[in-house]
């Protein structure tokens, strides 16, 4: 088995932009981004001291990462700052963008930002995994979430996505 | 806009590439120890300033029943201080399991601070200790008994509301875990 710090060089290299972008869809303050993606890539490289290879390093990774930014999370709800959301409640059709420019690129994604931040931990687990690539299976795995309601908050985030994020999607199905 | 595109415009996102070098993560572990030092510091210093107090007013007043009252107050608050210790200052872990049982292991920890025998310990401790000593007070000082008395209806006042106010707080963590536990069933 590879040393802490080797894995450590591995994850951060491969994982790094997504966990950057886990950070800025849990803290929108600089900041306090900033401290939660320390936060987090301690977490990650204090954990490798009990990594024993039973599961992949990127599932090794994200749970650690999600884990951190749950708690996070956990921390400022008992602050009584705002109520979160499931995906349950969300109304799939607000505003439509099919537009492309990088303007309204960049304005997607604030706005998708600003969705995700509204969303239980659990929930936002489940859409940053979606939109990093990763699959149902793998999903499940991470997360802890059996296969089938996986599949079925992956069915909901894409009729929520097509629904706020354009138009095509709505063709496709 | 697709899914897909979405999607990929979520992945484009390519950041700084940060990572730490082994001195950047000595100097952050170094930076939350320091944290905690301060943070169970101040608590320390806080409980001895209320020390001070309590002993401070038995000592002029030499009343038996506010000593006793004093005595309970400050194993009350230390007790308090004990456990809003162990429940609040730790460091993000470095756990690896899944998140629901994560969650699961957090809110549970948020219900039984709010709900649990800790709840009850916790009062059980801190609520006898204010009224003995406010009423070795007016024992030793029968000219404010009416004050006095609004302090102690207050102080019960306070203690009573705690009760639904931290049932209720832990029926909310209660609802959260049932949820978690819904996810892992099979459809």
């Amino acid at each position: 088995m590879a040393s802490q710090d080797a894995l450590y060089e591995e994850a951060a290299g491969e994982y790094g932009a997504a966990l950057e972008r886990l950070a800025g869809s849990y803290e929108f303050d600089r900041d306090k981004c900033r401290d939660l993606l320390q936060d987090i890539h301690l977490a990650i490289w204090r954990s490798f001291e009990g990594f024993a290879g039973n599961c992949s390093l990127r599932t090794w990774v994200y749970r650690v990462a999600h884990n951190v930014a749950a708690s996070h999370v956990v921390r400022h709800q008992r602050a009584g700052k705002r109520p979160l959301i499931s995906l349950d409640d969300v109304d799939d059709l607000t505003v439509a963008d099919d537009s492309g420019d990088a303007f309204d690129r960049q304005q997607s994604l604030e706005r998708l930002r600003e969705f995700i931040q509204l969303l239980k931990p659990i929930e936002r687990q489940v859409i940053l995994l979606y939109l990093e690539g990763t699959d149902a299976a793998s999903i499940a795995e991470i997360t802890g979430i059996s296969a089938g309601n996986v599949a079925t908050k992956i069915h909901r985030i894409k009729k929520i996505l097509a629904g706020r994020f354009g138009r095509g999607d709505r063709h496709e199905k | 806009m697709k899914n897909d595109d979405v999607a990929a415009l979520w992945r484009a996102q390519n950041g700084e590439g940060f990572r730490m070098s082994r001195e950047e993560i000595r100097n952050r572990i170094e930076t939350m120890n320091r944290k905690m030092r301060r943070r169970t510091f101040d608590g320390y210093l806080v409980f001895a300033t209320m020390t001070i107090v309590l002993v401070g007013w038995v000592f002029i007043d030499r009343n038996r029943l506010e000593g006793i009252g004093a005595v309970l107050s400050i194993i009350g608050f230390g007790y308090l201080a004990w456990q809003m210790r162990a429940n609040r200052f730790r460091s993000y872990s470095s756990d690896a399991s899944d998140t629901l049982e994560h969650l699961r292991r957090e809110l549970a920890r948020q219900r039984d601070f709010h709900g649990g025998s800790r709840f009850w310990w916790r009062l059980l401790f801190i609520v006898p200790g204010g009224p003995v000593f406010f009423a070795g007070f007016a024992q030793a000082h029968p000219e404010v008994i009416r004050i006095i008395r609004f302090e102690v209806i207050s102080f019960v006042v306070f203690a009573l509301a705690a009760i639904p106010l931290n049932m209720w707080m832990a029926r909310r963590y209660q609802k959260q875990i049932d949820a978690l536990a819904r996810l892992q069933e099979e459809k």
